[in-house]
């Protein structure tokens, strides 16, 4: 039953991508590109709308929107005259497709990574106010300080399509893989003309390690009696987390040369200071900024490559009408990249700054769309700004002191693939003055990225942490898809072998994923709503049920650790918002304001039942249910009974679980409770 | 007076279904077809705006639908004179009498089988608000656990036509049944020239038995001289025998033929298992408006689907320039056959995949004859349906029971020879539909689904909460009476049509023998008890008592909210009864109807510990739990009253600040009424 609905949702989703794609490739004949400009478009005008004025619910659009996508697919229904447009649409879907197994196999929306934040992010946007919307992890405060235009855009979709907020989280997952392969594909289409090296290419891409990948298993050896999905998970993170963490764990006189013996005494602790691959973040699993900036600068790459190809063609009033949209579009990256990514920002900019440095000789007649496209862009996204830009936590650039340098071998073992096609980059410029260009600005970039850092409240080891962590797995996949593609494509016999011997060391990163994949428990596959942990409890099961189908009003659950814990999974997955959610994290984004330990303290108090006036601080923070879990329960016995005797004066409690004392329930507000049933 | 209200509905009904069928049957040349198709659209369409936007009351909308009706007939009276709708109407209307003469005649919904159920399940639709509707027997959560369309259907009647909840439920039996009778009458009146073929079969499909029936009536023995009481077990006995024949009544035969042919069973660590099979005239005895009767009427509009496109494009087949002319005439019929797929999920999951394998099986016989579907009609049914159910199947999906498919084990398996005595009258049709050879071999697909799908039957099964001697209860039920209901009708019509007189007698003799059921339908209208015929309100049980008559009255006008009352056990009681006749939510409905629905459900337990203590007065704090659970009326009848008198003053005391109490007969010494929330 399940999976016929599942089934029908994505065709849905699939069907309404695919009409929009029909529209868009009349104006912008490359069909990745269009797809993923066109969807990027509507979520950014609805979110600029929405600044204005909230569209609530939007379930009713999908009838009329897939109306229309039937009428534009119509024209194309004769597949055998609109070769290159379906096929297209085929590899979108087999990109799709991958993501979808990958989330389908692990749905769990939970504790885990930033899982549950990227949830709260796309809770916020689900009831459709006016933005900035109200936020679910701290009751009263506003959500504006975060760049979740990535998330805005599942929400929209779960919104469409009716679909559950976690739902659509999974759906959006595999959607922006899809993304990113069909824009791979597209990027790789220019250069190489074998379907089976292109596709070797996209799938080094989802599927390959880091420079280090490969390196690993002469590093580090197993013990031989390590499980296999240890053991598999393990591979995973050493080379992505190699640097400060797992350089601690090397076992092998090659990995001691590499990282010196870490039993040694004088062995010296490095900074952090990771490269994640999609295969990785697929693994993790969040549906976090990267993924979305990685399709962004696939889009970046492939528009400019339509416009440095579309130049060489010789009918001139033709490459004007077709270089004003791609050079638009182009210009609408860097807002773009702004709400989606904005750690990703400036290296976007500098791209399409040396874009512009190598454009210089046409650029007299490509100004005047990029402009256009990037003022448009910054006026749509000019109402989020309005809000986020004083929200948002101040980030000083600052120069990466001495010490603070990556090592020389560390830098080699991780980046020699980067390095190897940038310098193949450079040879094949003359060739193809595009490749030149973009080895150029990446190196520039990566040399960049050893001399500043932005400077965020991490320090020690993870000093230069998010930097890097952002900025070299943003930088990679560029070289990789870029450049490898002209390596493979125009590099000649030598540059096919040297680029194939590449991508197949690069793949062994696949095997510990395929062990992951085979040996990992999959108890909730297929349960993509992504709640089957939370309900395959019973109590809680009935509570999330009850939870979600009551009236909208705050929630107050338990905050017992500062991160990573299940608290407030209840209420979002109900659809409402808590008193306070992770406490380190809202505590950071908002720079660390007093108020959040205090209110943190508080709730502590509270379920310890040592809180002096809790009656008045619910009403102080209007809050309408309370959950006391079995977890409260076992913390604190005898804890509800005091509560209850605090608060009662207001609130009624509702028991879903009782075994003697003990109980486990919801306590409701017990004024305006007559509404809900008196109008049918 | 309450005749001529209802005859009056009933009329009205009448003329709004004819315009309907007339307007549908530009499209779809059978008018029986058309009507099955208009009302199915009809409903579906609302179905899927109202998950958008409830309507709210819909009784504005007759008038309109009437007058477009009335104007459509008289328009086309020539076309449709030509065509001879009347006798179409006609049979529409016979079949539509017949079951209303049984509701007529039993019309009561009491907490038997799963009227009441069937009748909450309609209550939840009938205030028209936005779908999922509020669950009225669990709120605050939402009915959208339950594959309730056919009841979502009857309430939308019920709400065109201002009807109550029972008046509803009587009517839409009455017509959810008389659809499939004029289908399976489309069917054989396309295939069957002899019209007492055509009236054999309809009989065999509507008061015919099983195969047991011949083996219920050769090994039971009706003690002599019975008194009424026995006498109105016996003709109950009759009426399920033949359907509850394994594991049931072959363990309580009487003769020693009986007992000889089908030996007692039961050993000390073994029950025997009840392996039912409920077909399509049983239901008229049961009387709940369930989900099964949809699963039929789907059934029959698939089979009569299946024969429009054949017969359509048979008469114009053999001429190479006409087939164009075929398709046309068959893409509606594809497409509704399409149709039934999706909405079998939404009317009776349970034979969904039954249905599957029906249509799969057609579209491979197509191919196998070298006329393959017409994929454009089947994609429009299929998908259109899905597409429109698809605002329905987000909640359903979410929430409905995970039912498991496992395989039959050993000790689950229906016994031979038991096996060959319900079945072989199916057994029978199949293997002489192997060879027949008219209609381009058409019994083959029959006998191919149906028998494949009762052997399937026999290897494996939906593993539901239910267990023991009943593990396979359920899936027989739903699977074995579906496979029989249309191997009758669809095998029987393409076997009579033979061209071989003993492939016609030999059915028509196996069908006699089935039809000694009539003899027991006849008895049952004879010698069971009709205190409340002619009340299609379906309360006369409880509303004679003119105490009880007033406080439904007056739940009946007051406004939505929820309503309390007593738990008397279980289920199957008389607690809710109230509030589903006023079509309002019960703060509890049947706690073990719960618990199969939403597995564990502690917080329901909970609260029938509840309501049993605030019936006894002793719950503490009662109206700050009456509010909680936003309680707007409390029921407090003869049987509260009598089970613990002194508890009304402890009760009216905790609460009467907050509730208001009204006293509904005049013995001072007595309480009964209701307490209203003060506003």
């Amino acid at each position: 039953m399940h999976l016929i609905y599942l089934l029908l949702s994505v065709g849905l989703i699939l069907f309404n991508i695919t009409g929009l794609t029909a529209v868009a490739v009349r104006f912008l004949p490359m069909a990745a590109s269009a797809r993923f400009l066109a969807v990027a478009g509507v979520v950014l005008l609805s979110f600029a709308v929405e600044h204005f004025v909230g569209f609530g619910k939007l379930s009713w659009l999908w009838p009329l929107t897939t109306a229309g996508a039937a009428l534009a697919i119509h024209g194309r229904r004769d597949w055998q005259a609109n070769k290159p447009f379906w096929s297209a649409e085929l590899v979108f879907a087999l990109g799709f497709a991958y993501g979808f197994a990958w989330r389908f196999a692990f749905p769990d929306i939970d504790a885990g990574s930033e899982h549950l934040t990227d949830l709260y992010f796309i809770s916020n946007f689900m009831p459709g106010q006016t933005l900035p919307a109200p936020d679910r992890w701290l009751s009263g405060g506003v959500f504006d300080f975060y760049y979740a235009f990535q998330h805005y855009a599942a929400a929209l979709l779960a919104r469409l399509f009716g679909l559950e907020a976690g739902l659509a989280m999974n759906l959006a997952w595999a959607l922006l893989i899809g993304f990113i392969a069909s824009l791979a594909w597209e990027i790789a289409s220019h250069f190489i003309r074998q379907r089976w090296l292109r596709a070797a290419l996209v799938i080094t891409l989802l599927l390959g390690g880091n420079g280090l990948s490969p390196l690993m298993p002469w590093m580090i050896e197993d013990s031989a009696d390590a499980d296999v999905r240890v053991a598999a998970a393990d591979r995973i993170w050493e080379s992505t987390r190699f640097s400060g963490l797992y350089d601690e764990r090397v076992n092998t006189p090659f990995g001691e040369l590499v990282a010196g013996d870490p039993t040694a005494p004088e062995f010296k602790q490095h900074l952090e200071l990771p490269l994640e691959t999609i295969a990785y973040l697929s693994y993790l699993g969040d549906f976090h900024p990267p993924l979305g900036s990685l399709a962004l600068l696939l889009l970046t790459l492939a528009l400019s490559l339509h416009t440095a190809r579309a130049a060489k063609a010789t009918d001139t009033e033709r490459q004007d009408a077709s270089k004003a949209l791609p050079g638009a579009a182009l210009g609408l990256t860097v807002p773009l990249m702004l709400v989606t990514n904005t750690w990703i920002f400036p290296l976007q900019f500098l791209l399409l700054l040396s874009w512009l440095v190598f454009r210089r000789k046409t650029l007299a007649t490509e100004w005047r769309p990029l402009l256009l496209g990037t003022v448009l862009g910054f006026a749509l996204i000019y109402p989020f700004l309005s809000y986020f830009a004083p929200a948002s936590l101040a980030t000083p650039v600052h120069w990466v002191k001495a010490g603070d340098h990556t090592p020389a071998v560390y830098f080699l073992a991780l980046h020699w693939p980067f390095l190897l096609l940038v310098i193949a980059g450079l040879g094949l410029s003359r060739r193809e003055p595009w490749a030149g260009w973009l080895a150029l600005t990446l190196a520039g970039l990566l040399l960049m990225s050893e001399l500043i850092y932005v400077d965020d409240p991490m320090g020690d080891k993870y000093e230069r942490f998010n930097t890097v962590l952002k900025w070299w797995s943003w930088l990679w996949p560029a070289a990789l898809i870029g450049l490898g593609s002209v390596l493979l494509g125009r590099g000649g016999r030598i540059g096919q072998v040297l680029g194939g011997l590449m991508l197949a060391t690069l793949l062994t990163y696949a095997l510990p994923i395929a062990a992951y994949w085979r040996h990992a428990d999959k108890p909730h596959m297929g349960k993509m709503a992504g709640n089957a942990w939370l309900r395959q409890d019973d109590i809680q099961s009935s509570m999330l049920t009850h939870l979600k189908n009551s009236p909208d009003g705050v929630v107050l659950e338990s905050v017992e650790q500062g991160a990573y814990s299940a608290s407030s999974a209840l209420a979002l997955n109900a659809g409402k918002g808590v008193v306070l959610g992770w406490a380190d994290h809202v505590a950071q984004w908002r720079g660390a304001p007093s108020y959040v330990p205090l209110r943190h303290a508080a709730i502590r108090a509270i379920y310890r039942g040592q809180l002096p006036d809790p009656a008045g601080w619910l009403n102080q923070h209007q809050v309408r249910y309370v959950v006391w879990s079995l977890a409260d329960e076992q913390r604190a016995p005898g804890g509800r009974q005091q509560i209850d005797a605090a608060i009662g004066r207001d609130f009624s409690w509702r028991s879903f679980y009782q075994n003697g004392e003990q109980q486990v329930g919801i306590w409701e507000r017990r004024d305006a409770q007559r509404a809900v049933t008196r109008k049918p | 007076m309450n005749l001529i209200y209802f005859l009056f509905t009933l009329l009205l009904l009448v003329v709004n279904l004819a315009g309907l069928t007339a307007l549908l049957s530009r499209f779809v040349t059978s008018f029986a077809l058309a009507r099955a198709a208009g009302i199915l659209l009809f409903c579906l369409f609302f179905f899927f705006i109202e998950h958008f936007v409830g309507l709210g009351k819909l009784t504005w909308l007759w008038p309109l639908t009437t007058g477009a009706a009335t104007f459509l007939l008289y328009s086309e009276r020539q076309r449709l004179i030509e065509q001879s709708f009347w006798r179409a109407e006609l049979v529409f209307l016979v079949a539509l009498g017949y079951g209303l003469a049984w509701k007529w005649t039993f019309p009561v919904i009491f907490p038997t089988s799963e009227r009441v159920t069937d009748l909450y399940f309609i209550g939840n639709y009938l205030p028209g608000s936005q779908l999922p509707p509020l669950d009225h027997w669990f709120p605050p959560n939402r009915f959208d656990f339950y594959y309730a369309f056919q009841h979502y259907a009857a309430a939308l009647m019920g709400r065109i036509f201002g009807l109550g909840p029972g008046l509803t439920y009587n009517l839409a039996f009455a017509l959810l049944m008389a659809l499939p009778i004029t289908l399976a009458w489309d069917f054989a009146e396309r295939f069957l020239v002899r019209k007492w073929a055509r009236w054999l079969v309809i009989v065999t499909f509507v008061l015919g038995g099983t195969g047991a029936t011949p083996f219920v009536h050769l090994s039971y023995v009706q003690p002599a001289n019975p008194s009424a009481e026995d006498m109105a077990q016996h003709v109950n006995d009759g009426m399920l025998a033949s359907q509850r024949f394994i594991g049931y009544f072959d363990q309580r035969l009487n003769t020693d033929f009986g007992q000889r042919l089908f030996p007692k069973m039961a050993t000390s660590s073994w029950t025997p298992r009840e392996l039912q099979s409920e077909d399509f005239g049983y239901q008229f005895y049961v009387s709940d408006y369930h989900p099964p009767l949809g699963g039929f009427f789907l059934l029959l509009l698939a089979i009569a689907a299946i024969g429009a496109s054949e017969a359509g494009s048979q008469a114009k087949s053999g001429r190479d320039g006409d087939a164009r002319v075929s398709d046309d005439a068959t893409f509606a019929p594809q497409a509704l056959l399409a149709l039934t797929v999706p909405v079998m999920l939404a009317t009776n999951t349970w034979t969904f995949p039954l249905q599957v394998a029906l249509v799969l099986g057609w579209i491979a016989w197509r191919y196998l004859n070298g006329r393959p579907p017409l994929w454009k009609a089947l994609l429009l049914g299929g998908l259109g349906g899905f597409l429109l159910l698809y605002p329905f199947l987000s909640g359903f999906a979410n929430k409905a029971l995970a039912t498991p498919i496992r395989f039959v084990s050993p000790e689950d398996h229906t016994p031979p020879v038991q096996f060959l005595a319900v079945h072989w009258p199916l057994l029978l049709l199949a293997t002489l539909g192997l060879w027949q050879k008219e209609n381009r071999r058409l019994a083959l697909l029959f006998s191919v689904v149906f028998l494949g799908l009762l052997g399937i039957s026999e290897l494996i099964y939906v593993d539901d909460p239910t267990s023991g001697a009943y593990e396979r209860a359920n899936t027989t039920m739903k699977w074995w009476g579906w496979i029989w209901t249309g191997g009758s009708v669809a095998l029987g019509v393409s076997l009579l049509a033979s061209s071989r007189a003993w492939v016609r007698w030999l059915v028509v003799a196996s069908f006699m023998l089935i039809n000694l059921y009539v003899y027991d339908v006849a008895r049952y209208w004879i010698h069971s008890g009709k205190g409340d015929q002619g009340k299609l309100a379906a309360h006369g049980l409880y509303t004679q008592d003119p105490t009880v008559r007033d406080m439904f009255r007056y739940l009946d006008k007051a406004p939505y909210g929820i309503v309390l009352e007593n738990c008397y056990g279980d289920a199957y009681t008389d607690s809710g009864i109230y509030a589903v006749f006023a079509a309002k939510p019960s703060l509890l409905g049947w706690p073990s109807h719960l618990s199969t629905w939403h597995s564990n459900v502690g917080q329901a337990w909970m609260l029938k510990e509840q309501i049993l203590q605030f019936y006894l007065g002793t719950l503490p704090n009662a109206t700050n739990w009456l509010i909680a659970n936003k309680v707007e009326y409390i029921v407090w009848n003869y049987k509260d009253f009598q089970m613990q008198p002194e508890a009304w003053n402890l009760a009216n005391q905790a609460i009467s600040d907050q509730y208001a109490w009204i006293e509904f007969q005049a013995n001072p010494e007595v309480h009964v009424g209701l307490w209203v929330r003060r506003p």
